[in-house]
């Protein structure tokens, strides 16, 4: 195993083979500091420290000799009753390992902390409180970047290491009680403290606060969190459970090379874990109590697969119960983006009676969800792909409203737009006046725009968040069936065969056309939707039986068509089939889901609500629901619920998001 | 290049020895590259990270899914037979997987932890991983009232 490459790499059959790869990967020094203590004194005969400065020993990723930007952290733990010797980490993140970009540093000639001419200067310093740290019964850390003009990568360490203990035994902290070699002379220098043992994820912590303070352009500032910061928990987390991270592997994989065989027999995973139990069975006991009856079978499941699963579950349902289970799992929920998350939609019914409570229904595992929103009661709404919904009540107030935070947020006065010269009510602009209004992206983006189409379809306005009015836009010359954002242009398409296509200020820029023959007879009636699929446009004319001259009036769709648009070239061509993404249309933003990420949710298929009833002729027999499968051409009908009450609350397609 | 033996001999942290036809092996893109890299004498490959006991399954799932024959009812038979383990086994199967980075093996074990989670109270699944709750009762109804539809 190549012992820079470590777990990231792969195992080799012989000592030659590895040499021979290491050699080739300029890779025959160790990352020191950042194993267990035993792996590090075993290795620390083959430390040549006399070459460390020489230039060719310099860090890898090191680009400049004179000037380099490492980060250092150190991290300590108050002592306790049970255990007087606290533990102490050190480790040093290289450039190589930034994910980030970073921050322009510059240094200023004095230290901020001895005040000194001294060679390095510490820009940047992160304290966690101790009292603050408490309730975690775990210690104090301490992370800091440091701008260093030492030559090497060694010498910044020693010094900011050095700087670290000093701040440590500042605070306060008993002195520590073993350290190995390189440790010991640094300890040495601070006068000869005792040293206790290094507990492996406070490495890990210390890597993560100097990450978070490299990332963080704070100037020369102290940060002291008053508690953990989120970034911190999980790790916080694997430490009170006694968790080993994988790397508890790497250590075994040192036998591999022949060399080492010898003197490296004990499996360090056995030895990991045993260290952890033998630690937290006298730490922490008494204050963990939930964890130390954890078999240890779940115990070793480790934060990376259990984020795996997280990532995993489709249903905004399994989702939230995931996080409710115990913390270990709420905090890998947080960490994999509670708020973003989006879930496989949700079909959002209509209002019955005069009732607050809203049924949400999943067609893809057939239940139903009931939440209490008084926010909606008798107001029109329309749907979206960000978990908003649009709402429009019958005092003219627009807002934008999260069903499962309930955050919400006011729209300007759509029925102040300078292009609309009202003469309707209130109710009849909530019920029939407003045809739709599209939310093209979650309001926190910057893309978000929001389009509503009004005026018998013939006129339409966007706004953005934060607009105090609506835009009205031009050059509308049909019947607007639906309108889109897409890289940074707005689309609209209308009943007279064309795609209309303005700028992000509202100014056309072009029309194309959209040939396909809407020569029906007059028993179907088409409508026509605008939907992004895998990043392209696509134009999903919808066909229905119109029956509404005759005794029982309704809407029936009986199939759609697709078609692709190639905007560069003013093309539509119609296609088949929708691949492995289906398509969800009617009260709300048309949008659409891939079936390779959301298994559960059938490819090919439209999924499609009623958005005539009601606003067009009222509902007699249930609403036109259902899925379209492009494959068969068939129409399976969806979830036939009694028909509201209220004409203007209309079934819709919503993705659910929890803030 | 290895030599010429049609077996290769895979060898566990614990020393057990498990010999598979090449072909099978070097369906692994990691094997594949120890046989490339590695100009050794022996056919013998040490696998210092997983042991003989997870070893025994994984290999057990490789000859079955390279089986000559076997029908896709069959496959998935084999996959739900095989998938009846503990937590703890099914973890060192998919750090297994990881390590020999075997996508397939890791995705079966991913997608039954999934399906021994999906659709469940979380008593069910606190019963079923054996995790004690560690939420006082205040803080657990807060969790359930932020979302009280799900827990319905």
């Amino acid at each position: 195993m190549c012992l820079s490459c470590n777990d990231g790499g792969h195992p080799f059959g012989s000592l030659e083979a590895v040499q021979k790869y290491m050699k080739a990967k300029i890779r025959c020094k160790l990352h020191y500091g950042d194993g267990v203590d035993d792996e590090e004194e075993e290795l620390e005969e083959f430390y040549d420290y006399s070459s460390r400065c020489a230039k060719n020993i310099m860090h890898p990723t090191s680009t400049n000799s004179h000037e380099q930007l490492l980060f250092m952290a150190v991290a300590f733990a108050p002592p306790t009753k049970s255990n007087p010797f606290p533990l102490a980490m050190s480790s040093w993140l290289s450039p190589s390992s930034q994910p980030f970009a970073f921050p322009q540093i510059v240094p200023s000639p004095k230290c901020k902390f001895c005040n000194t001419d001294c060679d390095e200067t510490i820009n940047h310093l992160f304290l966690l409180c101790p009292t603050e740290f408490q309730k975690y019964k775990r210690g104090m850390g301490i992370g800091f970047s440091c701008y260093s003009k030492h030559t090497t990568a060694i010498t910044t360490e020693i010094h900011a290491l050095l700087r670290g203990l000093q701040l440590a035994l500042q605070h306060g902290f008993i002195p520590l009680q073993k350290i190995s070699m390189l440790r010991g002379y640094l300890i040495r220098l601070l006068g000869d403290p005792p040293l206790h043992h290094v507990y492996r994820e406070r490495n890990i912590l210390a890597n993560r606060l100097a990450c978070m303070a490299s990332a963080t352009n704070l100037g020369s500032e102290n940060t002291t969190f008053r508690n953990p910061p989120s970034q911190l928990l999980d790790i916080l987390l694997d430490d009170q459970v006694g968790r080993m991270h994988t790397r508890q592997i790497a250590s075994t994989s040192v036998q591999a090379t022949g060399e080492w065989r010898s003197n490296h027999n004990r499996p360090g995973d056995v030895n990991g874990i045993k260290f952890c139990n033998k630690f937290f069975g006298r730490d922490f006991s008494a204050s963990n109590r939930c964890f130390s009856e954890v078999t240890s079978d779940w115990c070793k499941l480790p934060v990376e697969l259990l984020g795996l699963i997280a990532s995993r579950l489709h249903f905004a349902e399994d989702w939230v119960r995931f996080g409710a289970v115990c913390k270990a799992w709420r905090i890998c929920v947080i960490q994999n983006g509670n708020s973003s998350r989006s879930f496989l939609p949700w079909l959002m019914l209509p209002q019955r009676k005069d009732e607050s409570l809203r049924r949400f229904y999943s067609p893809f595992n057939c239940k139903s969800y009931d939440i209490c929103l008084p926010d909606v009661l008798d107001k029109r709404c329309w749907g979206s792909s960000h978990g908003w919904l649009v709402t429009l009540g019958a005092n003219f107030e627009m807002h934008l409203l999260n069903p499962l935070s309930r955050g919400q947020i006011s729209l300007p006065p759509l029925h102040k737009c300078p292009n609309l010269n009202l003469v309707c009510t209130g109710k009849s602009f909530r019920d029939s006046f407003v045809y739709k209004v599209i939310l093209s992206a979650s309001p926190s983006s910057s893309d978000c725009v929001i389009f509503a189409i009004y005026s018998d379809n013939w006129k339409m306005a966007f706004t953005k968040p934060g607009d105090v009015a609506w835009t009205p836009l031009s050059c509308i010359h049909g019947h607007v069936d639906d309108a889109m954002c897409h890289d940074g242009k707005f689309y609209a398409i209308d009943t007279f065969g064309e795609i209309l296509m303005w700028d992000l200020a509202g100014s056309l820029l072009k029309r194309i056309a959209f040939p396909p023959s809407r020569d029906l007879d007059n028993l179907v009636y088409a409508t026509t939707y605008l939907v992004e699929v895998n990043g392209q446009i696509y134009a999903i004319m919808r066909l229905l039986f119109d029956t509404r001259i005759t005794d029982t009036p309704c809407l029936t769709t009986w199939c759609f068509k697709i078609y692709n648009l190639d905007i560069c070239n003013d093309k539509c061509e119609e296609v088949k089939s929708l691949g492995d993404w289906s398509i969800f249309v009617g009260n709300n933003h048309s949008f659409s889901i891939p079936s390779s990420t959301y298994p559960e949710c059938e490819s090919n298929c439209i999924y499609f609500t009623d958005d005539f009833s009601g606003v067009h002729y009222s509902v007699v027999h249930g609403y036109d629901m259902g899925i379209y499968r492009v494959q068969n051409l068939s129409v399976q009908p969806l979830l036939q619920e009694d028909v509201s009450d209220s004409a203007f609350s209309l079934p819709l397609w919503i993705i659910p998001i929890l803030s | 290049m290895m030599s010429l033996g049609k077996l290769i001999t895979l060898k566990t942290n614990d020393n057990e020895e498990f010999k598979l036809d090449k072909t099978v092996a070097v369906k692994l893109e990691i094997i594949k590259n120890i046989v490339q890299d590695v100009d050794c004498t022996s056919n013998v490959i040490p696998l210092p990270n997983i042991d003989g006991k997870t070893m025994t399954k994984v290999v057990k799932y490789w000859k079955k899914h390279s089986e000559e024959g076997v029908t896709e009812v069959q496959l998935k038979n084999f996959d739900q037979d095989f998938l009846k383990m503990s937590h703890s086994e099914l973890h060192d199967v998919h750090l297994a997987a990881k390590y020999l980075d075997d996508n397939q093996l890791k995705e079966v074990i991913i997608q039954e932890f999934l399906d021994r989670i999906k659709g469940k109270p979380i008593e069910e699944i606190r019963e079923v991983f054996g995790i004690v709750n560690d939420y006082t009762p205040e803080e657990e109804e807060e969790v359930r009232r932020e979302n009280a539809w799900a827990f319905e």
